[in-house]
């Protein structure tokens, strides 16, 4: 496994597809910090703040990296290292645990560069600009960012799941890609068109989509002019239990699927 | 004793309707070299592919270097090198990248072996070029190098000579030639260039629709050989008139290139040369063939 780990990390440093997110991340964040920073003069209530003013976009970080999870994923398929790795003796439980490992990896090292270049080039501009800081409510600005940032690894580790199910068993990187853009913009879209819908059991689909759960836990989930955020026990399990049910449903039908098909390439 | 590298036992694959494998029982040996021969679609891929563990065969047992326990197998194949189909390189790496990655899978530290390796496939001298802007044959070699990295004691290579220009070619020939004398390396290689086979292989096993048709050593392919006059003419019809009223030879091939084939000991060069110059058949070229592996394969299928 730790061989097979260090061999994907090794194939993500010269990709460029990786590089070109990673680029795209820091002009985002860059971009971000200045606009942001910009319109509010740089002021910060407390040193937490500049998370809490970023966390609302972080549904921005769902549009790109399914997309690079979808390539990775097939990646073997579409080289054929998948017949070279089989050979070499790696089992297909370690390659589909490896690839899902390295995708978690590469999930916490991009929310880190996104919240954590918008931390600080926004910190560092409101204290070079000398604008005001604060010191309100730093403890519970500190704990909705982290929580916020906590859900996006969960929810990103769900679309990750979901994707990569769909992509072992697609094999072929186009078809992928075009399923991964119906799952994101399908769960999107039911979020958005069935909120107002008149069937009762349309309007719960739409409550529980995967876009309505993180709009809702990044603040950002507003109907009829009102912000609807995350109260109440039963909203926090729900936030929680339904990624953790995707995980564990698309993990174990793509462990089944992979362990007992032929590989073809 | 030798020792059993690859055993299979009433190995079969089928894939929808079709049977890929039928009822295949072969048997590999630590130093053989063993070309394996068949048209395509007759299941020389899927065997090799049930081999590297790609593909689960649908009734049978193998057997790798004497484990036949399905732990057992994959820890095996830790000591194979494969090349199956279309060299599995990452197009945006250059050669050296390439084997770095794949050194990673192997957990081989020593990056001198990456050296080595392109050292032995001549690519050495590639630069940074990445693997996209290769030619098929420097990605073959790239495949073969990729195959050798973990000095596999076992060699899967289907049709690793594709591409390859002649002097490619006879590399290749050296290089696996040299593993399997010097460093005792079982190969198993398929290959539609029968030539380059023969001259490579000490056992082959013809596979034709699925199914194992016969299984001979060099040895018994040369002993099994007979010796033909090979007679090219312009005018075959003639020739043939000739053979069959004036020699009584009626037991004659013609080639696909359209020479005639005459079994040597139905007649003897002089009297043949004689004949046909007395009846004004004119003759380009005349000389004696030993049957090759081609002709023995085209026999064996019947056609």
């Amino acid at each position: 496994m730790r061989n097979f780990l260090n061999a994907e990390s090794y194939y993500m440093r010269r990709d460029s597809m990786f590089r070109g997110v990673c680029l795209l991340f820091m002009i985002a964040s860059t971009g971000l910090a200045f606009y942001m920073g910009t319109k509010a003069g740089f002021e910060i209530n407390n040193l937490a703040s500049p998370l809490t003013i970023l966390t609302p976009l972080s549904l921005f970080l769902y549009f790109i990296i399914p997309i690079y999870i979808c390539f990775f994923t097939t990646e073997g398929f579409e080289y054929g290292s998948i017949k070279i790795i089989l050979a070499a003796g790696q089992s297909r439980f370690t390659y589909i645990t490896g690839k899902y490992l390295s995708i978690l990896k590469v999930i916490i090292w991009w929310i880190i560069q996104f919240f954590g270049l918008f931390y600080i080039l926004y910190t560092s501009a409101a204290i070079i600009s000398g604008s005001s800081i604060g010191n309100h409510n730093l403890r519970i600005d500190l704990i909705h960012a982290f929580r916020v940032i906590g859900l996006n690894v969960l929810y990103l580790a769900a679309y990750a799941a979901l994707i990569m199910m769909v992509g072992i068993m697609i094999k072929r990187t186009a078809s992928a890609v075009v399923a991964t853009f119906l799952i994101i913009f399908g769960d999107f879209m039911i979020s958005g068109y069935f909120r107002d819908a008149s069937s009762a059991f349309l309007r719960m689909v739409s409550g529980h989509t995967l876009t309505t759960l993180i709009m809702k836990f990044s603040g950002m989930y507003i109907v009829n002019s009102q912000r609807f955020v995350l109260t109440g026990a039963r909203s926090f399990v729900e936030v929680i239990l339904i990624p953790l049910i995707i995980i564990a449903v698309c993990l174990a039908v793509t462990y089944v699927s992979f362990g007992k098909r032929d590989i073809h390439t | 004793m030798n020792t059993t590298i690859f055993e299979a036992e009433g190995l079969s694959k089928q894939y929808g309707e079709g049977m890929a494998l039928q009822n295949i029982n072969m048997l590999i040996e630590q130093g053989d070299i063993y070309g394996f021969v068949g048209e395509n679609g007759a299941g020389k891929t899927t065997l090799m592919k049930i081999i590297s563990g790609l593909v689960y065969p649908t009734k049978g047992t193998i057997k790798l270097m004497g484990k036949s326990k399905k732990q057992d197998i994959s820890q095996a194949r830790k000591q194979m090198g494969v090349l199956i189909e279309l060299p599995a390189l990452y197009p945006h790496m250059n050669a050296e990248e390439n084997l770095s990655f794949y050194c990673k899978i192997h957990g081989i530290k020593n990056t001198n072996r990456i050296k080595e390796v392109l050292n032995l496939v001549a690519l050495s001298d590639v630069g940074n070029k990445n693997a996209s802007d290769y030619s098929l044959g420097m990605r073959q070699r790239l495949a073969l190098a990729i195959a050798l990295l973990n000095k596999p004691t076992f060699l899967v290579l289907d049709e690793p000579i594709n591409g390859l220009d002649p002097t490619g070619i006879v590399e290749m020939r050296k290089v696996l030639a040299r593993l399997a004398h010097e460093e005792g390396v079982t190969i198993l290689i398929s290959s539609h260039i029968l030539s380059e086979l023969q001259l490579l292989a000490t056992k082959f096993g013809f596979i034709h629709k699925g199914q194992l048709i016969k299984e001979v050593s060099a040895e018994e392919l040369l002993q099994s050989a007979e010796t033909q006059i090979c007679i090219k003419t312009t005018e075959t019809a003639a020739a043939i008139k000739v053979l069959e009223n004036d020699l009584q030879i009626h037991s004659f091939t013609l080639s696909g290139s359209g020479e005639i084939l005459i079994p040597k000991e139905l007649t003897d060069l002089e009297q043949l040369m004689s004949i046909f110059i007395k009846q004004g058949i004119p003759i380009e070229g005349i000389n004696l063939s030993t049957a090759n592996l081609e002709h023995y394969y085209m026999d064996l299928i019947g056609e």
